[in-house]
Parts: C-alpha cells; structure tokens; sequence
C-alpha cells in the first residue's frame, strides 16, 4: 500500500479500550498502523469482535480512540485529544442494515444528505444506482438491494473521499449479492472514492476490494493484495480464513524437519508449535502414494469439474478430483507444491472449515 | 362452586360485606356522621343495613340520580338526604311512598309532606360566615343576604354558585318568595359587586377562613361554619336578616323517605323511625356537623354561635314550591352561573 | 387431546373477550344513546333538536378545545424533552429520573389541582391548563421514550455524518413524532374529558366552562328535571365531546400505526450535554417536583394539621390522622386495594385476546375498543345502571339468583371495561411484535393451540401484561366517578377522600391519599428493586 496523496487514509498507532459493561464484554483495538492509498479499496476481515468494525466507525468519527492519528487525505481528522466530527470528514458510510429513514422516501433521503444538490442531479443518481422506478418509495417497501442501492447512493452523493461500509452485502439475497458488489466496486472506481470495506464473508470482501487487511484481537496480522492473500497467505488464520485452508498440527520429526499427517516436511523453526501446516483446496491432488483420505461430498460444478470434500486425519479438506469418486469411497492424496508451514495468527482462528467463512457475526456492532 | 357462588359470595367475602342486608339505605350526609347512627340502629335491631353513600365530587345528586334511574327496579329502600328540595321533587315523580312515622311527632308541619311521603329533621341554617381578624369589630358584620350588594363589599365577598345542594334549595326558595323582579335585582347586584362565586359552600367557608384572601364574609352552611370554628380558624357566624320585617334565616333541613317499591318495606319503616328519633337529632346535633334540630326538646349543638331553634327568625318557604320550581331555575342558573360571563 | 377440541378450546379466551366487550362496553353506551332516540314509542330526533343551538354550548367546546391544545402543547413539550433528556444523553440520574416521568399517573388529577391550590394558590385557565398538562405528561414522555429509543443508531449516524448532530436530532425527533403525536392526542383526550380539576381550580371569579363541565352540570338538571328533555339532556350534549374524544383516539391509533418500530434496533450514540447538563436537570427535578413533590408535601402538612389552628403542626398529628383514618375507613383502603387487584387481572385477561385478534387482523378491533375510554365516565357508569338493572337484566340474572347489579363483580367489569384500551393497546405492541414465524415453527412441531399460548405467547407478553396491569391497578385506586356510581363500589378510598376533604377532614384525607399513592407506587418500586429495572410503562 502506497504512500497517501489526495484521498489516502493513514492510520498511526491507533489504540482504543472499552471497559467490560453489563451486558458487553470488554474490548481492545490496537495499536493498529495501516496506510491505504488514494482510491484503493480495502476490504478488513476477521471473525466478530476482531475489531474491525470498531476500526470502521473511528475513521468515520463515531467512536473516539485514546490514543493515535488519523489522516483523511491530507488533514489530520484524529489526534491527541482532537477528534474531528463525523459531518466534517468528507466521508460516506454504508450500513449493513442500511440504516435508512423510515419516514422518507427515496429522494427524500438524497435531499435531507445533500440539500444543495439540484433534483437532476439526485435523479441521475437514483439512476446510476438503479432506483429509477423506485423514487417516491418508502424504506419498507424495499427490498433488501434496493435498500443498500439507496444507501449507496446516499452515502455517495455527497462526494465523500473515502466510501465506508460495513458489510454492506450481508443483509442482500445471495444471488443478488455479486451484482451489487459490482455496482458498488463501479460507482467507487468512476468516483475515485477510497474505500474501506468491513466484512467476515471472503467472497463479498474479494468482489469489492482489491486488498485485504486480516485482523484479529484489535490487531492487523497481515495485509496486501487481495489475490495474494488468496493464494500465498502469509498466516495460518489467514489461509483458513481467507482461502478457506484446512490446518493440520504439527509434531517435530527431527532437527529441521516436522510431521503431519502428510508425512515429513522441512521446517527452519520445527521446535516451534505456533506453526500449522495449511492446505489450501489447489494444495492437493490424487496420487496413489498419497495418504488415504475418505470422501464426504462430491458436487459438480458449473465447469463440469468435481469439487470434493474429503477428511484426512479427521479434518475436512477440499479438492478437485478427476476421478469421479462416490461419497463414502476411498481416495489418496498428495500435497501438489511445497508444503505450507506458516505461523499461527495470534490466536488458534475460529473457522468454520467446511464454508470457509466465519458461522456467525452478531457481537461485532460496539 | 358453582356460578352463583363465585359472582356473589366471594367478593363479599374478599370485601368483608354482609351477604345479604336487611334493608338498603341511600344516604347524601356525610359518611362520618350517617354511618355511627346506621351502626347503632344495627346494634339495637339486629338488622343488617346496606349503605351507599353520596359522593360529594357527584354535587350529592348521585343518589337522586341512581334512584330515579333504578326507578323501574328500586334498589333502595330509605332515601336520607342531606337537604330537602331533591327529596320533595322525588316525591312529586312519583318515587316515594308515603309513611307516617311515629318518631316524626313533633316536627314542625312546614318541614313535613303533607301527603307524608317525606319528613324534613336535623338542620342547617344558611349563615353568613365572618372573618373575625378581616372585621374585629361585631358591629361592621353584615346581617342581611342583602348585604352582598352593598358597595361597601364589592370583592370582597362570596357565594356558592347555586347549581347543586343547599345553595340552589336557598336561591330558589329566594326567587318564589321575592318574586322574578326582586330576585333579578338581587342577583344582578351581587354580580355587579364583584360577589365571587364559587365551587361550593365549603370553597366560600375556606375562602373566607383564610385572612389572606380578600374575602371577609361568605354565604355558607352553618355544618361547614362549624368545620372552620373546630379548625379555630378565625370566623364567626351570623343569622341574616333578624331585624323586624326581615325575612330571617333559611332552615334546610335533612330528609327522609320511603322509597315507592323497595325490597324491604318493613325494615325501611323501622329504620326511619329511627333517623327521625329524638335521639338521632340529639346525635346530629352533637356531632361535627352541628346539625340544628327541628324539636326545641332536643339538645342543640354546644357552640353557642349555632342558635337554637325558636331563638331566631326563621325564612318561611315552601319546599313542595320550592321543589317545582328547581328544574326551571336550575337551567337558567347554569346559564347564568356557569356559562362564560 | 383431539384438536377440533383443542381448537376450540383455543377460541374460548377470544369469545369471552369479545363478550365481554359487548355486554360492559358496548351495549351499555348504545342503550344510553338509544333512549335519545326513542321518545312517546317512537323512533324520533325530536330530542335532538336544540342540539348545540345554545351559544354557551359552543363557547365551552372551544374552551376545552383551547385548554386541550394549551395543556397538550405544554404536555408535548416537557413530555418530550424529559424522554429526550432520559433516553439520548449522558444527563445524571437519568436512570431514576426515568422511573418518575410516570409517576404524575399516580397522582389523582383532583390530588394534583388540591395541591397546587394550597401550595401556590393556583387557579385559572392558564394555572388549569398547565396542572392537567402535568398529569398527563406521562402518555406523552412514554411514547416519546418509545419512538427516540426504537430510532435505529445506524440511521442516526448516517444522518450525523451527513449533516451534523443537529440535523440527526430533528431527524430523530421527527421519525419519533409519530409516537409523540400519539402521546399528544391522548393527553388532548384526557384533559377535555376532566371535568374535576377545572372546576376546582377555577372557582375563584370563573367566567369560564370547559364542555365537560358543562356535560356534566346537566347531571344536576337531570336529577331533577321533569322533561325527558332534561333527564336526557346530558346524553345528547355529551356527543360533541365523544366525537372530539374518539377522533383524538383515533388520530393517535393511525399515528402509531405508521410507526416503523424495530425490535432490535442498534442502540443511539449517547449524547453529552456539557452546558446543557445544568437545563437537563433542572427540567427533570422541576417536573418531579412540580407533580410528584408538591402533592407529597402539602398532603404530608395537611396530616399534619396545617389545616387547622387548635394545635401546632406536629409528627404525632400525622400519625393521628392516620389512626383516625384507619379507624373510619380501612375497609375502604381494603375495597379499593381489592378493587385494583381485581380490575388489573381481569384488564389483562380480557385484553390479551383482543390484543392478539387486534395484530392479525389489522388493527379494527383495537380502533373499537377506545369505545369505552370516549364517553364521559357518568354516561359509561348510568349506561351500566340501565343495563345491569333493567328489568330483562333482573329477570335472566336476578332471579336465578345471581345480583350481578348489586355486587362487586360489576365494578370489576366496568373498570376493566372503561380502561381497557390502554391495556390493548400495550398488549398490541407486543404482539405485533412477535414474529408469526415464533407461532408457525411451533406450530409445525405439532404443538396445540393451548400449549403455543401457554408455553410460547404467555411469556413472551408477560412483561406488557404486567405493564397492562400495573397501568389497570394504578387507574382504578384513583378513579372516583365510575366508582361512585355503582352500588358495590360505593366505599373506595377516592370518593370517600372526596367528601372527607369536602367536609374539613384534611387531616385523615390527607392520611388516605398517601396510603393510595404510596400502593400505586409499591408495586412498581418492588419491581424496581426486585429486577433493577424499570417498568416498560404503557408502551
């Protein structure tokens, strides 16, 4: 991530504490360091509660952190006891749930955001996120895509430098999903708006944005490009949660070498039990000297291809198989490259295996 | 348990009640004082009495009210008010039965139906009511009703709006005897004075027992004169119109009657033999609200301020007229009484 | 259990409901209206021929409508501010602060108007108006709570960055109008319909009438009056303000209909007052002052004999009066702590059922049952009196040994009867809130009609029930007329402080207005402690 000019973000040794409340257990951000440059779009992802949210709502002035500097392109909107308001930040913010204004209809909300603009100019927007035959309807007689297209469009037509959103698919049907994602990555791209995208769920995370920032407990534990991220993760926690890697324990087989259930590899640091072997589903292929593996599931997919679930020492693992087995059937595998040795995240990730996503994102709004 | 017991005995039983009472009574004087003479008759019959009583915020019509609207099924069986008029004009619907008492021996005609459908005992006087350190000097005191248009007044004295209770019996009992012109008069000059009139005769006694009040002197009753005299609040009380050829003081006193139709016609006889005794009066007499007895052989309250009767002149008036004429006064004085002036 | 049976067993709570209704609220109103209809064995509008046709008729309606809107504005206006204080900033004590916007609801109006006449001498339109406004403040501060706190955070937030905080305040403000219009029209309601407080307070020089004053002085008429005419007379006068209630309510009804209500919004920012803190306070320790420690303090002195100049103020002079009151009138204390028990359970049982046809049925039944709460409380009592003691009634009931008349249980009816609305219309929320999905997946585990409502909807309702009841317990410890006008319900402690009062008794009723206020306030307080939260009112 480059050096910030025109409408880069910079985040400088940000800290934030929440003490433990009643009902809400207590929280720590930070310190969290992270520069995106103008116009790119980041997607921060990590399980509920790793902070990201939180993070969020500091860049757009909703909570205050103790300690740290943030830069909104080339002003200073955080620093020891400054906190600029929201309404000053030049920024947009979508909602998960949209959070729109029951008692106003479509033109209603672009006109309460942006009371200068002309009405030829709300209406190209409601166009151009395609709400044209929608504009005198109230919030509940949306549905849930043309809510967020709303909140779009809302949060866009004031010209923010910097686009946030908070999982702004999660609360759109699944086949939707894809089509709005590429509404939003275009209409970011003509208006050269960075963005920062929140989310738990890889897929929408990889059709907005282009690089990844992970987080876990308040921290970043890896950032870059997305596609990198995907398939050269960097972290055990993120190749399980991004690339939706399954992780093996390690034992050590002798100096500089450790086991797995795929048989010995080579390890520089193999006294280290903070390491996992991570296979990634392009990992494996069939090979008669391979270690037996029993398939669960087999699927077809759209390419004629079958994508398999398999469990090796107990572990689900994906690949794609030429073979055609049958569930229940018995097949052996091999690690197609070099084995992954990476370290542990900070903490062992909690992932749901089988999806690759994080099972659920409900303690994360603080 | 069946149906009948669950709606009738068990909220009896939650409320301590008497399952069924021997005789009902309705009754518009205060509970404090009607409830000692209902435990007593209680005491010397063996009967059980079921009273309901008035609810002074229901302008002590509530009673009249439920009777005539539980007309086609009477519920009670002794009507007690506290005044006379609405019980005459009960009388004159239809509503009541006569009975002849044998305690009423003794009462003075004027207050009893001479078709003894009713019978008129212990009574209040319409006073004047004084602020004694507002008018120190007895001789400044008004003596008459006519004394609310003097000029030497003007604000600084009070009236019930005589739309309810003894207030309206006093002022239409006025109007037949001074006759529409006089009475006209009358009313118009106490407007014209500035007389503020208000919620009740209780509202006038308090108005004119507070020395910080503008208010010096005030038509009231003499039970809530005689409230303000046991609060040692600093008031006196004056009998208007004692001079020769004045028209003297209005007696209203309470009521009794037999309620046309009543479950318990027997025991409703008994009980009435009872109120109008001369040892109810005696009681009335005693107790706070220092009722005047209708019999001079009865002991009259203690205060001295409260005069006995035949120690002053009393009001001659018609209660049976009075009573006819109380619906037609009624509508013009909420016009005039109550209406936006 | 066979399920036609079980089915049917499922109907018999909405049957009873409906019954119920139709026996307590309905047909006693229709009858009412009916006589004014039929006169000399005919049906005629003879009687309604000077209907409105006096001047002072008219003026006294706009007099109500002024002082409703005065009062209603003032009650809008402080209503607001403390549920905006309570619920949106960082003001302090604003938890206990929270629990006394309710409390002038304890307080009887006629209490209140005592109070302030005593203590300030107040009186007028003007000192009338504001008094009502303070007693029914709490419909307005609990609906506004409602609507400020159902407003989503995200939504708010998206307003802030926006256009700053000021805008996203009108912007909560107005999504919560709504509620707090809603609030408005029921306090507009209830301050037309007192008759009590403006008479008291405007004794002194009164060249005024309110309509219900006006409605109410022609029960006077009609105790005497020979003409039908004039037995009759209040009925008829009485539609005006009927039709103005039931409008009001109606209005309040379509308003909150059309509130979007979320039942898991995300929560508001907190707002920091700095140099309002001072305003904030102020605004909330005046209110609590002005409707709930005013009337403590003057009833306190007055049981301790500031009435009277025999003996100097004293603690032993409380302590006699309260002797002296438990002496007379504990069986009344006792009646009337029945009374409200009773009341509040049955409230609650004939509302439940209502409330539930009311949420899936859109909303007719709950537009009915204001019914009872719009005519004034003497035609809804003298509507129970034809009906109860008609001959039919005496026939059928009387007879066969059952005196419903004469007995306890026809109070009971009749409040739940009059109060009813408030108790659907907390229930309502409730259950519109209660997804259908809730029933239908226990539904289609095989679970009966009878299991699904005591196992799944009984919980879920049960803290809007206890809201119902608790609302149902504190009105009928301070209703008087209704009270007064039905045999068995003759000695409440309402109508007996009533009198006492009248007749110099400060003392001892002063001593019995505290025990009602300190019963309406128990069981709230025990909640309070019991659960450390507070109750979610009249929502």
């Amino acid at each position: 991530m480059s050096a910030s000019n025109g409408r880069g973000i910079e985040i400088d040794e940000l800290r934030l504490k929440r003490a433990a409340k009643r009902d809400v257990d207590g929280f720590e951000l930070g310190p969290v360091s992270l520069r995106i440059g103008s116009g790119a779009r980041v997607a921060i992802v990590g399980p509920s509660g790793c902070g990201k949210t939180t993070l969020l709502r500091v860049l757009a002035g909703f909570e205050r952190p103790e300690v740290g500097k943030v830069k909104l392109g080339e002003r200073v909107v955080v620093t020891e006891g400054m906190s600029e308001p929201p309404e000053a930040r030049r920024v947009g913010f979508v909602f998960q749930d949209a959070a729109l204004w029951s008692h106003l209809d479509v033109d209603g909300h672009l006109k309460f955001v942006a009371p200068t603009v002309s009405k030829s100019d709300r209406h190209s927007w409601i166009q151009r996120v395609g709400l044209e035959h929608r504009r005198k309807a109230k919030p509940a007689e949306l549905s849930g895509g043309e809510r967020q297209r709303l909140a779009l469009a809302r949060a866009l037509i004031t010209e923010p430098d910097v686009l946030l959103l908070d999982e702004p698919l999660a609360s759109v049907d699944v086949h939707l999903r894809e089509e709005l994602g590429l509404v939003i990555r275009d209409l970011a791209v003509e208006e050269g708006v960075t963005v920062v995208l929140v989310t738990h769920d890889r897929d929408e995370a990889l059709a907005i944005a282009d690089e990844v920032v992970v987080m876990e407990d308040g921290r970043i534990v890896e950032s870059g490009s997305a596609s990198e991220s995907l398939t050269n993760p960097k972290t055990a926690f993120a190749a399980s949660f991004l690339a939706g890697a399954a992780l093996f324990e390690l034992e050590v087989a002798g100096p500089g070498s450790v086991r797995s259930p795929f048989g010995e590899h080579e390890a520089e640091d193999a006294s280290s039990a903070g390491y996992r072997l991570a296979v990634l589903p392009g990992d494996l292929i069939e090979a008669p000297t391979g270690i037996p593996a029993e398939v669960v599931t087999v699927r077809r997919d759209a390419f004629g291809r079958s994508l398999v679930v398999g469990r090796v020492a107990g572990q689900p693992v994906h690949f794609l198989s030429e073979s055609n087995p049958t569930s229940g059937s018995e097949v052996r595998l091999g690690l197609r490259n070099p084995a992954r040795i990476l370290p542990l995240g900070r903490s062992e990730p909690r992932v749901n295996p089988l999806s690759g996503s994080v099972a659920s994102d409900h303690g994360d709004r603080r | 348990m069946n149906i009948r017991s669950l709606l009738t005995v068990l909220p009896f039983v939650l409320l301590g009640c008497a399952e069924e009472a021997d005789v009902t009574l309705y009754v518009a004087l205060d509970e404090e004082h009607s409830k000692q003479i209902v435990r007593r008759f209680e005491e010397e019959t063996g009967l059980t009495v079921n009273a309901r009583f008035d609810a002074e915020a229901q302008k002590t019509v509530g009673l009249v009210n439920a009777i005539r609207q539980e007309a086609e099924n009477p519920r009670c069986d002794v009507f007690w008010n506290n005044e006379l008029a609405h019980t005459v004009a009960l009388g004159q619907l239809g509503l009541l039965e006569p009975y002849e008492s044998s305690s009423a021996a003794g009462i003075p005609a004027q207050y009893r139906s001479a078709e003894n459908t009713w019978t008129g005992f212990a009574s209040r006087a319409r006073v004047l009511i004084v602020n004694t350190e507002a008018l120190p000097d007895r001789g400044e005191w008004p003596t008459s009703v006519e004394d609310f248009t003097d000029p030497k007044w003007r604000g600084k004295c009070a009236v019930a709006r005589p739309l309810t209770g003894t207030t309206l019996t006093h002022f239409t009992a006025l109007r037949e005897r001074l006759g529409e012109a006089r009475f006209e008069e009358w009313v118009q000059g106490m407007i014209d004075n500035d007389v503020q009139f208000l919620q009740s005769n209780g509202a006038t006694m308090r108005s004119t027992a507070d020395s910080s009040n503008e208010i010096v002197f005030a038509l009231t009753d003499t039970d809530d004169f005689h409230v303000a005299l046991s609060k040692g609040l600093p008031v006196s009380c004056v009998f208007p119109d004692q001079g020769e050829g004045q028209m003297g003081t209005m007696l209203i006193p309470n009521s009794i009657a037999l309620i046309k139709g009543g479950p318990n016609a027997e025991n409703a006889k008994r009980l009435i033999d009872f109120v109008l005794s001369e040892q109810v009066e005696g009681l009335l007499a005693a107790a706070k609200s220092a009722q005047i007895p209708l019999r001079a052989s009865v002991t009259p309250p203690p205060s001295e301020q409260i005069l006995k009767i035949g120690s002053f002149r009393q009001m001659e008036w018609d209660p049976e007229a009075t009573a006819s004429a109380l619906a037609d006064r009624i509508g013009e004085f909420q016009d005039r009484f109550s209406g936006s002036r | 259990m066979n399920p036609r049976v079980q089915s049917l067993i499922a109907r018999v709570p909405l049957l009873g409901s409906v019954s119920f209704f139709v026996l307590f609220v309905v047909a006693p109103i229709v009858a009412m209206y009916w006589q004014t209809f039929w006169y000399e064995e005919r049906f005629t509008f003879e009687l309604w021929g000077d209907f409105l046709q006096k001047p002072d008729d008219r003026e006294a309606i706009w007099k109500s409508i002024r002082m409703g809107l005065l009062a209603t504005g003032i009650a809008g206006v402080v209503g607001t501010s403390l549920a905006w204080f309570t619920t949106r900033t960082d003001l302090p004590g604003r938890s206990i602060f929270a629990v006394f916007g309710v409390a002038p609801l304890v307080v009887p109006p006629i209490v209140l108007a005592m109070s302030w006449s005593d203590f300030a001498d107040m009186n007028g339109f003007f000192g009338c108006s504001s008094l009502l406004a303070i007693s029914n403040t709490p419909f307005v501060y609990v609906l506004a709570r409602r609507g400020l706190t159902h407003f989503d955070g995200h939504a708010y937030e998206a307003a802030r960055l926006a256009r700053g905080r000021s805008a996203a305040e009108r912007m909560l403000l107005r999504s919560a109008l709504p509620e707090i219009g809603a609030g408005c029209l029921f306090a507009f309601v209830f301050v037309v319909c007192e008759h009590g407080t403006p008479e008291f307070l405007t004794v002194k020089g009164k060249t005024w009438i309110t309509y219900a004053e006006r409605v109410y002085g022609l029960w006077g008429k009609s105790a005497i009056g020979v003409d039908r005419r004039d037995l009759l007379s209040p009925i008829i006068a009485s539609l005006p303000l009927v039709l103005l209630i039931l409008t009001a309510l109606f209005a309040a009804l379509q308003l909150r209909a059309r509130t979007d209500l979320r039942s898991d919004p995300a929560p508001l920012p907190t707002r920091s007052l700095r140099r309002l803190r001072p305003v904030g306070v102020l605004t909330c320790v005046a209110f609590l002052g002005v409707s709930l420690i005013v009337p403590l303090v003057v009833m306190v002195r007055w049981g301790m004999g500031s009435t009277q100049k025999v003996e100097p103020m004293s603690i032993a002079r409380l302590q006699r009066s309260f002797e002296q009151a438990y002496d007379q009138d504990l069986s009344a204390v006792v009646n009337s702590l029945t009374l409200g028990v009773f009341v509040a359970i049955t409230l609650v049982l004939f509302a439940w059922p209502l409330a539930r046809a009311t949420a899936r049925r859109r909303g007719r039944l709950e537009g009915l049952s204001l019914l009872g709460l719009a005519v004034p409380v003497v035609l809804f009592g003298s509507g129970q009196v034809l009906i109860w003691n008609s001959s039919f009634a005496n026939d059928v009931l009387r007879e066969n040994g059952v005196d419903l008349y004469d007995s306890f249980v026809l109070v009971v009816l009749g409040f739940a009867g009059r109060f009813l609305p408030f108790a659907v219309l907390t229930l309502c929320t409730v259950t519109r809130r209660v997804s259908p999905a809730v029933d239908e997946a226990a539904r289609s585990s095989g679970r009966g009609p009878v299991a699904r409502a005591l196992r799944l909807h009984l919980p879920l309702g049960l803290p809007a029930a206890a809201s119902a009841a608790y609302l149902g317990y504190v009105l009928a410890l301070r209703e008087l007329d209704l009270a007064a006008m039905l045999p068995a319900g003759n000695d409440t402690v309402v109508r007996r402080v009533s009198n006492i009062v009248h007749f110099g008794g400060e003392e001892p009723g002063s001593a019995l207005i505290l025990t009602i206020l300190l019963a309406a306030i128990l069981p709230a307080a025990l909640h309070w402690i019991l659960t450390g939260r507070r109750m979610r009112g009249l929502s």
